[in-house]
């Protein structure tokens, strides 16, 4: 029974008795109806890699795995519990080790250290990005020599919001409007700050009117949970670092605006054996908000809109009454029900440039959804499905709005 | 012509074993409403209303065990006093069990669970050659083996004799009650019955009676008094009859008319209730539409197929097809696979079983 | 040149719906039931009725067997492959309502549509699909057709097989049937629960139902099991038809209280019993105080009641759950569903458990109590022979019992694999040889789904060959 011990994955994977009950929340499964596109075949899989059934080099083991979203909408089906996040995760580490995969996954972690845990970097390739989009030039990529699936990927990158919409929170410490009521920390985020300028300061502004005392700490930045669902543990390692020292020890919470970071810095102690004490500090923006009360009342909003659950909101932390609560305060906001809110739309993290065509027949459904609910207005909660489904929306002939629920708040200020 | 009253299921398998061998053809015989019994080639009779023993009762089960020649009336005796009842489709007590499984038509209250097919959960047979077999069990829910009861259900014993059968029950509710309307237009009538398929929650029978040029509604409520007060209310109808007399009182033609023989040219069916109104009206029918779209009705003049309606093959007047063959033609090949395979010596032409035993008398002539 | 069985396949489907790489074939090599794995030797994903003729077709020319599949939820082995490398034919692709007709309230579907996706469908029209096995969410109308499935509310409603109207199928001659309920003899009813092993069901018409006015759900919790099983036996024989009664015993609460689908159950009671009443609002009113009354007079710890659509979500998620939840306790389960008589539901539990002791097994039992219908959970670890053999052996000890009791092996699960053996508890050898003979009507061969079903050596009387219980006649 070393095998338990040596292989934690493993010991999770037996948790699964094979049921099937994920089907019908898995996005892959939906789309492709094949049972190794399944959270229970992909488990299956693993568990016979550790057994010696299947050999970790095999073609078809590496792309069943990599097909994976990682939206972990079947941890929120499964009736026995079964963690699959931490199994996944472990295998993609496993795999990124393999030799036949090194280069692709150096390629990658680069690509994320430079493009997204980069600020400097990061801001000057979107401003760039921005720039060519406006001129057209994104039809140029095509033509460089880049490796074919990130050419696909510069293709379908969404669309880059201009300058005035990314600019970020200057650092430093602001105060609440009113009497105070709690002492935070904003976490700022990579993608958030550079391309969401907006939704932070839409946050910031809200929080401040909730009676907060609002750190944005200078030295924060990417929280690493890209690079470790793409099992890229070693190079997240430092941004973990990074973060625990940017940030202050005597706080009541520090507050994520985006899901899929919020998620991962949650389970910091579990994937790095570390962090646990500022981990339980960390909150969605909704998950504390709903908890503390906002503290002002919301003047009315006149406006219909819909609710989507991002993955790593919902599945991932486990919040789904806080946003709607929230919403619900705000008089005259009609919330119309999205049919399959908590689906994965298809984003998950850079999923869309890697596996562009599965991405965009999941974001299919999603749009689909949301044309039948009626509404023009879109709310969410990550950055990385706003830009996508804002992306999905945008082919149609109708104008859609997709809107951070911090914005929306901010509205009723 | 010879006639066999078998009392044990082991003098069936030597009497059918030898038939085989001999090759002689055996009826069932019998009286079955208009089967079209072809009495020239019936060699032998096999008459088994001499079992006739209630083998099992488990009234805290619901669950009953009966062979082939009792009668309705005798179960429904030793039910009583348990308040339960058997959904015997649309016969009255002067049949026998086994006759009322083989022929199983549609009847006012075989939707749901209320068919005939629904109530058998275990059989002991015995084909053609001879070759006795179980299928079933003695429990409500059961899935093991290949369910052989739906073979023996309505096959007019086309396939195998069933010798003894388990059956389902079902407590009789506490309030039940007969409702029905004012004699209505054909087109009123149909608009409201359609309208009462949609807003009565569960009515145990909902038909459509159909006498000419007029029609009227009956509808069968059982259930807690306060509900059948509520449902009273909301149809606005009379009650006709109350208790055990409405429980067997909508059965269906055979029961309303309690006649000795079953009109020869009763004329069952199914027709989707959304087609229905495209042809109601255009010939005077004399006959009723059940809940689910069954119907039995006097045969139409000329022998005209309604439109959109299945009509029940061992119906179809003059053709010379053995059992209750389907219409498609892959469905028809697997039925003449299992003729072939179970029948044997049974059923020359058509088998219909004995289901006409009555009590107060030896077994009436069988031959038309 | 000619082509080999994999390029045959792909001749008919094109390259991205033929399947053989390893990953694929390992993903395929089980459904629900973990004891018995074996792997395919293609998976194939069909989209039209010509397509699984023209698969089972090619198979009959190349002497390959046939497994139908949907979504491998079956928890008998009904969906894992035959020893002999198969075709399996994944349904899930076929997975459209073709038509329905909200008055007639009937619905033609593919087979490989999902059960509750069905009910969501004809749920505007407030309708719904009646039969809700636990995997309804994951399961398929032809899977659930293929095992007869049951689920909570058969005790009222019944079983599929109550609720299929026609089926079409590609039968074991490559030949399409239509199947329907009003035409001739019943090829329906005998096509329901054969397991894959008449043909390839491709649509399938079925009856829906009219979603009832009210539904009051009652939980209770006894400090005995007997107290639970009189109460059941007392309701059904008061004439009070609930649409569900359903019992969980300890160690299940136990399981359920500590997954995610922890529904607030007492976790200190013996037993909990979920009744569940539904129907027109009257009829419900005035059936609850009758159920209240006996629940009080059978001395329960605690007895609540809602009519709230979230709560009683939330009552019933345990329950559905329970099976899931059970994999906490060990790497492996296997579930029984044997049947009994509802009046010998207690005598029976507690020889259910001392069997449990003697093979040393950690036993836990949730069950449909209305119709008698058990579900021992036997949790093992697969990777130790000695415990999946002790395992096994309490299973079929189990199933003894059942049938001695006046019941049967299986009451929705069906038989595949697991309970082959036990066929013989409730089957003579003039039994099974009938019922060869009537598979034989659909599948001379044998080449769908080979294997199952029949219990393996001493019978073969007719002249078989010693593999053609495994393999094919060919």
């Amino acid at each position: 029974m070393n095998l338990e011990q040596s292989n934690p994955a493993y010991k999770h994977s037996l948790d699964c008795v094979h049921c099937g009950l994920c089907l019908p929340a898995c996005p892959t499964y939906q789309t492709l109806a094949q049972e190794k596109d399944s959270p229970r075949g992909r488990i299956l899989l693993m568990r016979a890699e550790a057994e010696g059934e299947i050999a970790l080099s095999e073609p078809s083991l590496g792309d069943a795995l990599d097909n994976c979203l990682d939206c972990r909408a079947c941890e929120s089906a499964c009736p026995s519990g079964v963690q699959y996040g931490k199994i996944l995760e472990a295998y993609r580490e496993k795999l990124a080790r393999l030799p036949s995969r090194n280069r692709r996954a150096r390629f990658l972690g680069s690509l994320l250290d430079n493009l997204i845990a980069s600020k400097s970097l990061h801001r000057l390739s979107m401003s760039s990005l921005r720039m060519a989009q406006a001129l057209g030039l994104q039809k140029l990529a095509t033509v460089l020599p880049f490796p074919r699936w990130m050419k696909e990927g510069l293709a379908l990158l969404p669309r880059i919001p201009k300058g005035s919409e990314r600019c970020p929170i200057a650092p430093g410490i602001y105060e609440p409007t009113g009497p105070k009521r709690a002492e935070i920390a904003l976490f700022t985020g990579c993608m958030m700050e550079t391309l969401f300028g907006r939704v932070n300061r839409a946050a910031l502004r809200v929080l401040q009117a909730a009676g907060c005392r609002v750190h944005v700490p200078p030295n924060q930045g990417c929280c690493g949970a890209l690079h470790l669902h793409a099992g890229l543990q070693d190079r997240a390692r430092p941004l973990v670092e990074r973060n625990l020292r940017a940030f202050p020890k005597d706080l009541d919470a520090i507050i994520v605006t985006s899901a899929g970071c919020g998620s991962a810095m949650k389970e910091y102690p579990s994937w790095m054996g570390q962090a646990s004490e500022f981990s339980t500090k960390v909150q969605d923006f909704t998950e504390f908000l709903a908890n503390l009360g906002l503290g002002f009342t919301p003047r009315s909003v006149p406006m219909q809109a819909t609710w989507d659950d991002p993955c790593h909101l919902c599945h991932g932390q486990g919040i789904r009454k806080e946003p709607r609560r929230l919403l619900a305060q705000i008089p005259q906001l009609k919330l119309i029900p999205l049919e399959h809110p908590e689906d994965c739309c298809g984003s998950a993290g850079i999923y869309n440039l890697q596996k562009p065509a599965l991405a965009h027949s999941i974001l299919d459904r999603k749009v689909k959804d949301i044309q039948k609910t009626g509404v023009r207005i879109l709310i969410t909660a990550n950055p990385g499905c706003h830009l996508w489904m804002e992306s999905g929306l945008a082919k149609l002939d109708e104008d859609y709005q997709v809107l951070h629920i911090a914005e929306v708040l901010a509205k009723a200020l | 012509m010879f006639e066999h009253r078998p009392q044990t299921d082991k003098e069936v398998v030597e009497l059918l074993s030898g038939i085989h061998e001999q090759g002689i053809l055996l009826r069932c015989g019998g009286h079955a409403s208009s089967r079209g019994v072809s009495p020239g080639k019936t060699q032998a009779i096999l008459n088994l209303s001499d079992m006739n023993k209630i083998t099992r009762l488990d009234p805290n089960d619901l669950t009953c065990g009966v062979q082939a020649g009792v009668l309705l009336e005798d179960l429904e005796e030793a039910l009583a006093p348990h308040g339960l009842a058997f959904e015997s489709g649309p016969f009255l007590g002067h049949r026998s069990i086994g006759g009322i499984l083989g022929e199983a038509p549609p009847a006012s209250r075989s939707f749901d669970r209320g068919r005939l097919r629904s109530q058998l959960i275990g059989i002991l047979g015995v084909d053609g050659r001879g070759r006795r077999f179980h299928a079933g069990g003695q429990v409500v829910k059961n899935v093991a083996g290949y369910d052989l009861c739906k073979l023996f259900v309505g096959s007019g014993g086309a396939y195998f004799v069933g010798l003894e059968f388990q059956l389902r029950l079902v407590a009789l509710p506490a309030r039940i009650g007969l409702l029905q309307s004012e004699p209505l237009g054909l087109d009123d009538g149909i608009i409201q019955w359609r309208e009462l398929r949609n807003t009565l929650p569960t009515p145990r029978a909902l038909d459509l009676v159909l006498e000419g040029s007029h029609c009227h509604i009956e509808v069968l409520l059982g259930g807690s008094a306060a509900y059948v007060e509520s449902q009273i209310r909301h149809t606005g109808f009379k009650v006709k009859l109350e208790g055990m007399d409405a429980w067997k009182g909508v059965r269906g033609r055979e029961a309303i008319a309690n006649k000795e023989s079953s009109p020869p040219n009763l004329f069952r069916g199914h027709c989707p209730p959304s087609q229905l109104s495209d042809w109601i009206g255009q010939t005077p029918i004399h006959g009723r539409i059940h809940y689910q779209g069954a119907f039995e009705w006097d045969r139409l003049p000329g022998g005209e197929r309604p439109m959109g309606a299945i009509v029940h093959p061992t119906q179809r007047e003059g053709e010379q097809v053995q059992g209750n063959p389907p219409s498609d033609p892959g469905a028809c090949r697997i039925a003449m696979e299992l003729k072939r395979t179970f029948a044997g010596g049974l059923m020359p032409q058509r088998l219909s079983f004995l289901t006409r035993i009555s009590r107060k008398g030896a077994p009436q002539e069988i031959h038309p | 040149m000619s082509l080999n069985f994999e390029q045959k396949v792909i001749k008919i489907l094109g390259q991205d719906r033929a399947f053989w790489d390893p990953a694929t074939k390992l993903c395929y090599s089980l459904d629900g039931y973990p004891v018995q794995k074996h792997t395919p030797r293609a998976v194939a994903m069909p989209e039209t009725n010509k397509e699984v003729q023209a698969l089972v077709r090619l198979c009959l020319e190349e002497g390959v067997p046939i497994l139908p599949r949907g979504a491998g939820t079956c928890l008998s082995g009904g969906a894992t492959p035959p020893k002999t490398p198969c075709l399996l034919i994944e349904m899930a692709r076929m997975q459209k309502i073709l038509s329905w007709s909200p008055e007639d309230r009937t619905a033609i579907v593919q087979s490989g549509m999902v059960n509750l996706d069905l009910s969501v469908i004809v749920g505007k029209k407030g309708l719904y699909y009646a039969p809700d096995p636990s995997s309804q969410k994951a399961s398929t109308i032809g899977g659930n057709l293929a095992e007869n499935a049951g689920g909570p509310h058969c005790f009222k409603y019944g079983m599929t097989a109550d609720h299929i109207l026609g089926v079409r199928f590609v039968d074991g001659r490559g030949e399409m049937v239509v199947a329907d309920l009003e035409d001739g003899p019943d090829l329906v009813g005998l096509f329901t629960g054969s397991e894959g092993t008449f043909g390839v069901a491709t649509e399938v018409k079925v009856r829906l139902s009219k979603s009832p006015e009210m539904v009051r759900t009652f939980l209770a919790s006894f400090s005995s099991m007997e107290a639970a099983c009189g109460t059941v036996s007392r309701i059904v024989r008061e004439g009070i038809v609930p649409a569900a009664l359903e019992i969980l015993d300890h160690l299940t609460i136990e399981a359920v209280e500590a997954s995610v689908f922890a529904a607030g159950y007492p976790k200190d009671a013996e037993a909990v019993l979920l009744i569940e009443l539904d129907g027109p609002r009257d009829e419900v009113e005035a059936d609850s105080p009758k159920v209240v009354k006996i629940l009080k007079e059978e001395h329960p710890l605690a007895v609540e009641s809602t009519t709230d659509a979230e709560q009683r979500q939330s009552l019933w998620k345990g329950r559905k759950g329970a099976f899931g939840a059970m994999g906490r306790l060990k790497p492996n389960i296997f579930v029984l569903d044997g049947v009994v008589p509802t009046s010998k539901l207690a005598s029976v539990l507690s020889k259910v458990a001392e069997i449990g002791k003697k093979y040393n097994i950690v036993l836990s039992n949730v069950f449909h109590a209305g119709d008698g219908n058990l579900h021992p959970n036997l949790s093992f670890d697969g990777r130790d022979p000695s415990e999946t053999r002790r395992a096994m052996e309490a299973g079929l000890e189990i199933l003894e019992l059942c049938v001695m009791s006046g019941g049967s092996i299986s009451g929705e699960h069906g038989i595949g694999y697991e309970k082959r053996e036990a066929m013989r508890y409730m089957f003579d050898e003039a039994d099974l040889s009938a019922f060869r003979e009537l598979r034989r009507c659909f599948d001379p061969r044998g080449v769908c789904n080979p294997g199952k079903f029949f219990p393996t050596g001493g019978g073969c009387k007719e002249g078989r060959s010693a593999k053609s219980s495994e393999g094919l006649d060919v």
